[in-house]
């Protein structure tokens, strides 16, 4: 499978559209540069929730004035990896063309609506306590931190690189600097995860023709599951993740998307897709900084929840054809896309050809 | 209406009681109501997980979801049962900061309450013993 | 031999100071000391009087060594109940695991519908309707913000496991006085109750224990100095020195159950908690006067011996003392909040 085109918007608060004007504007352009496809998959999640709206894909095919098959897929913050993962399935049962698209809305309400919807990821009989998105995170953090003997301090590397790419990045929505003092003094959501640690409720869309004629990009995926009970689970590491990279061969890439919703999130990705060793993941990031989510990641470029695997894609492509932020241009990528922590991981690796 | 009348009913006997479904053949646990191990196909059997264990993880939740404001700021903490089975669960009566590996016990508690009209939510939280 | 098999208290850990309650209404800071209650004890926002009443049953069950599924009825008498409908019972009656082969009820009679209870139960397992039974006293006391009750309205709770087994404490005697009587009262959909101030004294809480208690001994051919504990029920510290003076009770008798000079009045679990607090330090052959009132009125009194078995099932719960002793001081707008009394407006 190959990339023919990708496009997406800034991701921001964007209060003036829905998200189905928002998804069927940045594919328009994409159909328009690439020709009509044979289906098309849309992934959200929190729109649905936000706009009490549950059709979005079929409205967006209606803007499109598409006839063709429409899908939508959901697997949770990892909505959009999956998406991208079926879109391969397609192409090898024969279609010329797939789009995909990825929209997600967040911020249609307060926060403490879309705080009430990200619960829906956890399964309900862990989740009725009051157990958040971030909450899990900050169990799965303070485990991380006394298994790997590892500070505050330590962790708040991550967010300040992420912000330090963001920066670079036109379509990031969080694009100043942080230092680590600020990450320790920002106000805790969900201790000891400290907002500057938290991916930002961000709406955006992006869009992607995949294609079985040859482009420049070449694209692979792979994906695997492991469990959504967190409680049965090791909160430091992801089966799924390690498993789904072995499925594609553990390709080395110059660079990679990683799913970091929270900074805990993005340093076990690194150490279960076998790129850092474990517990080593932000020794990797010090010495690797450009390689490692040169969009500034969920955390800075920002978190459309059902989109942001369709971002990172789009990234991947962009890195490779024309250049991201401060990594510049590559000829290979990896991203990767989790539900929950890695109840299931979508892997997809982008080379030049 | 936000809570359901079904849901808390169906979910009772693990919100209430700590009574877990489990296979004989495989071993493994369900909170919600399996008659038969959708792997093996054996009947499950109704299991009472101990009231009591050790934290492993916890977590105070300052941005509380809506419908959670009340309750605010709330502690949930990852507990290893002395059985060795692990659940998550709501912390209570926290009088100072929780430190992993200390002794928790379960009571029941409200969970969650649905405005001034409907049902009230209660399970089984831990407490420091 | 009927009686009280296992017994168990609940009290929550955060207190208030009265002496904040009455400063903040600019009242007399010496008006709560002079009723005997310095602090008082109030529930977390996730507890109620069905919470409280779950771990008190616990402990009681705990203690009586009695299989939940062998009990044939859960009783608990509240004035705040969660539920206008709906019962406590069946919840309670559930999460201990003793549903579904048993009767469940809530009753009301103000402070005393918990003590009603225990009247049925005894008789009840003592004519083989049931084996055993689960009794029950839990409240989360109201009292309007600004009024006098608010100094004493506490929360907590105290169960007895009622059976012909495993008897701790075998009945000798109970007897009942009621009459209509409105010292205090709370009408359907108000939040709060009223009372009738001093009206609440002489014709009500001492006319009808006086009554009760003094017909008990009366018909038992016994005199204050033979009974070894006298716990009445206490809606302050004040009224059960006075009453037992009256009586011809002594401080020795009295002060050991006196639990709401530490915690408050627990209403439906007033005296019961007393009784748990007594029973926590009886030995076998003590005589104990029990003597619940409540408001509306009526007042009962029994007549307990403490038997053997007590020294083995002492340790098998927590006691009602380490649950006093249990205590974290919040201020008073904290105690609004745990209480509902205030709510964030924004939803």
């Amino acid at each position: 499978m190959y990339v023919c085109h990708a496009e997406v918007t800034p991701v921001c608060r964007l209060y003036e559209k829905s998200s189905a004007a928002l998804g069927a504007e940045v594919a328009g352009k994409v159909i328009r540069e690439c020709g009509e496809p044979d289906a098309l998959i849309v992934s959200t999640y929190l729109s649905r929730m936000q706009e009490n709206f549950h059709n979005i894909g079929a409205l967006i095919a209606e803007y499109l004035g598409l006839e063709t098959e429409v899908y939508e897929v959901s697997s949770g913050d990892g909505s959009g990896g999956a998406a991208v993962s079926l879109a391969e399935k397609l192409i090898k049962s024969g279609m010329k063309r797939v789009l995909v698209v990825g929209v997600d809305k967040s911020n249609d309400f307060q926060h403490k609506h879309a705080v009430k919807q990200l619960q829906t990821l956890i399964a309900p009989y862990e989740a009725v306590y009051g157990l958040t998105y971030a909450g899990a995170h900050a169990l799965a953090t303070r485990i991380y931190m006394k298994k790997f003997n590892v500070s505050e301090e330590e962790l708040a590397l991550w967010p300040v690189v992420m912000h330090s790419h963001a920066v670079h990045v036109p379509h990031a929505m969080l694009r100043f600097p942080i230092t680590v003092e600020k990450v320790l003094k920002s106000q805790v959501v969900a201790s000891p995860i400290t907002l500057l640690h938290s991916h930002p409720f961000s709406d955006g869309a992006a869009a992607i023709m995949f294609t079985s004629e040859s482009t420049p990009v070449e694209v692979k995926t792979s994906a695997s599951s492991s469990k959504l009970t967190l409680a049965e689970r090791d909160l430091t590491f992801m089966d799924s993740a390690k498993k789904a990279m072995e499925k594609l061969g553990n390709p080395e890439a110059e660079a990679f998307e990683v799913h970091d919703p929270f900074t805990i999130a993005g340093v076990i990705a690194l150490e279960s897709m076998g790129i850092a060793e474990r517990g080593k993941a932000l020794k990797f990031l010090e010495e690797n900084q450009e390689a490692v989510n040169p969009s500034g990641g969920l955390k800075a470029r920002g978190h459309p929840v059902g989109a942001t695997g369709v971002y990172q894609v789009a990234e991947g492509f962009l890195a490779i054809t024309q250049g991201l932020g401060r990594l510049g241009k590559v000829k290979s990528f990896l991203t990767q896309s989790s539900n929950l922590l890695g109840a299931s991981t979508y892997i997809t690796y982008m080379k030049e050809v | 209406m936000e809570i359901s009348p079904a849901h808390i009913w169906r979910n009772k006997h693990y919100r209430y009681r700590f009574e877990v479904n489990v296979c004989p053949k495989c071993g493994r646990a369900f909170r919600e109501n399996v008659e038969r191990c959708p792997k093996c196909g054996e009947r499950t059997t109704r299991v009472r997980l101990p009231l009591n264990g050790k934290l492993l993880s916890w977590t105070k939740i300052v941005q509380v979801p809506d419908g959670y404001e009340d309750f605010a700021p709330m502690y949930v903490g990852l507990v290893e049962l002395e059985d060795g089975n692990r659940v998550i669960a709501k912390l209570v009566d926290v009088l100072e900061e929780p430190k992993e590996g200390q002794e928790v016990e379960a009571v029941l508690r409200r969970i969650r309450v649905d405005g001034q009209s409907g049902l009230i939510e209660y399970a089984l939280c831990f407490r420091p013993s | 031999m009927v009686g009280i098999a296992g017994w168990g208290a609940y009290v929550p850990p955060y207190r208030v100071s009265t002496e904040e309650i009455a400063i903040h209404w600019g009242a007399d800071p010496l008006t709560p000391l002079s009723l005997g209650v310095p602090e008082k004890s109030l529930g977390g926002p996730d507890e109620d009087s069905v919470t409280m009443a779950w771990e008190a049953s616990m402990n009681a069950l705990k203690r009586a060594q009695i299989e939940p599924k062998d009990i044939g009825m859960v009783f608990i008498g509240s004035e705040s109940k969660p539920y206008a409908v709906k019962p406590s019972a069946s919840i309670i009656a559930d999460a201990l695991g003793i549903a579904p082969e048993t009767m469940a009820v809530d009753a009301e009679f103000a402070c005393r519908a918990a003590s009603e209870g225990l009247r049925h139960a005894l008789s009840m397992v003592s004519k083989g309707t049931i084996r055993h039974a689960l009794i029950i006293g839990s409240d989360t006391a109201q009292g309007a913000p600004g009024d006098v009750l608010e100094y004493t309205a506490a929360s907590g709770a105290a169960a007895f496991v009622v059976s012909n087994e495993n008897v701790v404490a075998e009945l000798i005697d109970a007897y009942t006085y009621v009459t209509d009587t409105p010292d205090f009262w709370r009408r359907d959909g108000s939040q709060f109750p009223m009372h009738g101030e001093g009206f609440t004294g002489e014709p009500a809480y001492f006319h009808h224990l006086e009554s009760a208690i003094t017909k008990l001994l009366e018909r038992n051919g016994l005199k204050p100095k033979d009974i070894t504990y006298f716990v009445p029920h206490q809606p302050n510290a004040r009224f059960p020195a006075k009453l037992a003076k009256k009586l011809g009770f002594t401080k020795e008798q009295y002060l050991l159950g006196l639990t709401t000079a530490d915690i408050g009045n627990t209403y439906n679990a007033s005296a019961f908690i007393g009784m748990t607090k007594v029973l926590d330090n009886a030995s076998p052959g003590d005589l104990i006067l029990m003597a619940p009132f409540g408001s509306g009125a009526g007042a009962d009194a029994y007549l307990f011996e403490v038997k053997e078995r007590i020294e083995d099932v002492k340790n098998l719960a927590p006691s009602t003392q380490s649950y006093i002793d249990r205590k974290v001081r919040v201020d008073y707008a904290t105690y609004l909040r745990y209480r509902n009394k205030i709510k964030k407006l924004v939803r």
